[in-house]
């Protein structure tokens, strides 16, 4: 029950942060936003989409984890970042302990609630590529479904090291504006050389 | 101190309320929000909310952002703070360091109120006025060690002095020098001031003037300020 006081005590620091809510609520429309805005379009030579099997099964899963680790990079990130430098910043880190919190119960709440976040918005991702999988599929056969939900489990990892990053960085940098910055570059920089 | 043991990890929240420097709150969250948080970390039903934030008197503002709340409200929200959980001991860490002189007055009165539910309280403070007015028992520590202790009352009227003026100063200085049960005869310059032992009573002073001739101008009982009683036991030490 430790965990779910835990959960309780960062649900009332986030539930009223605004940047929080625009992050969260632009995941939530721009997951399923992104596909429906590709649905029947043409690409150029050289986009490794294709375009029949984007939004269709097994195939949907592998495209949708590809965009949903970008909208994740900037949400999660945000959010694992920002969690730390905002207790940092307004100091609430020390008034959290005067109050009696230890700091291993502090980090393991920050910790707990961005497996949450994960969990929430992995299970999230898995509605919506159910969705608009099984409408523009022919018959949608279960093994066709879960050929490739593999992907799931692999966006959840990325998200994992993102956020797990995010958190890093606010540790080690404090400072909200400058650990987004060594966020965004070095995130994309690592990115660039891990892959090619 | 009601059976506490100051440990300080394994006490807070558990009957301590601790006011530490300055106050530090989630700035985008108002007044219940941040007390939700910190009623949440103490594990402590919120019940009593309404009744905190009457006698901190944020009620009014109870609804607006952190951010925008002055200094004096972020201490009193402060306090509001350690009183979640209804502990019976506080600590006060300077609680009106930077405040004008009406904040200051407010925070007293939140101490006093506090207070008189019975309710121990430690403040460390530099402003000795502000002691003087609030507490009932004082220390003073110096270097980490404690110089004198007891009620503020003791700690004044430990040497009360008398103040004297007359036309002829120097007879006056000098037959006060001679009177017994007076102490530390000092001429302030248009002042004889000297110090009177607790069988010494003014009138008898006067009187025993009188009797050599001498015809007081001026005579004032002076109850000592903390500050020249705190100057004095740390300059001795």
């Amino acid at each position: 029950m430790k965990a779910l006081y835990l959960l309780q005590l960062e649900w009332k620091k986030y539930k009223n942060y605004r940047l929080f809510q625009l992050l969260f609520i632009g995941y939530l429309i721009l997951l399923p936003g992104i596909l429906w805005s590709i649905v029947g379009r043409e690409f150029g030579a050289g986009v490794p989409f294709d375009p029949v099997t984007i939004y269709t099964f097994p195939d949907i899963w592998e495209y949708m984890a590809y965009f949903g680790n970008w909208l994740m990079f900037f949400f999660l990130g945000f959010v694992g970042v920002l969690t730390i430098t905002n207790e940092h910043s307004y100091k609430t880190f020390r008034q959290n302990i005067i109050s009696g919190l230890t700091r291993h119960d502090f980090f393991m709440a920050k910790i707990l609630s961005i497996l949450a976040i994960i969990l929430f918005c992995t299970l999230y991702f898995i509605l919506v590529g159910y969705v608009v999988g099984s409408y523009y599929t022919r018959d949608p056969q279960w093994d066709e479904m879960t050929e490739h939900a593999g992907a799931i489990a692999n966006f959840a990892l990325v998200c994992l090291a993102y956020s797990v990053y995010g958190l890093l960085l606010g540790v080690l940098v404090k400072r909200t504006g400058f650990a987004l910055f060594i966020y965004m570059v070095a995130g994309m920089f690592l990115e660039k050389y891990s892959v090619g | 101190m009601s059976g506490l043991k100051v440990n300080m990890v394994n006490t807070i929240g558990e009957g301590l309320g601790l006011c530490l420097r300055l106050p530090n709150f989630y700035a985008y969250l108002n007044a219940d929000q941040n007390l939700d948080i910190v009623a949440h970390i103490k594990k402590s039903k919120n019940d009593n909310i309404e009744e905190i934030l009457d006698i901190v008197n944020l009620k009014h503002r109870r609804k607006s952002k952190f951010s925008t709340y002055s200094l004096g409200m972020k201490q009193r929200l402060a306090i509001a703070s350690a009183m979640i959980g209804d502990p019976d001991v506080y600590i006060f860490d300077e609680p009106t360091n930077g405040l004008d002189p009406e904040g200051i007055a407010e925070i007293r009165s939140i101490i006093l109120r506090i207070a008189s539910t019975g309710k121990t309280i430690f403040m460390a403070s530099h402003i000795l006025d502000e002691v003087e007015k609030v507490c009932s028992d004082v220390a003073i520590i110096k270097n980490g060690k404690l110089l004198a202790t007891g009620t503020v009352g003791h700690i004044l009227n430990d040497i009360p002095t008398i103040q004297v003026k007359a036309t002829d100063m120097m007879a006056l200085e000098n037959a006060l020098k001679n009177m017994e049960g007076l102490t530390d005869v000092r001429n302030l310059g248009d002042l004889i001031e000297c110090g009177i032992s607790p069988n010494m009573k003014p009138e008898e002073v006067n009187r025993r003037l009188q009797q050599q001739n001498i015809i007081l101008g001026h005579l004032s009982v002076k109850k000592k300020r903390l500050e020249e009683e705190f100057l004095a036991i740390t300059n001795n030490n």
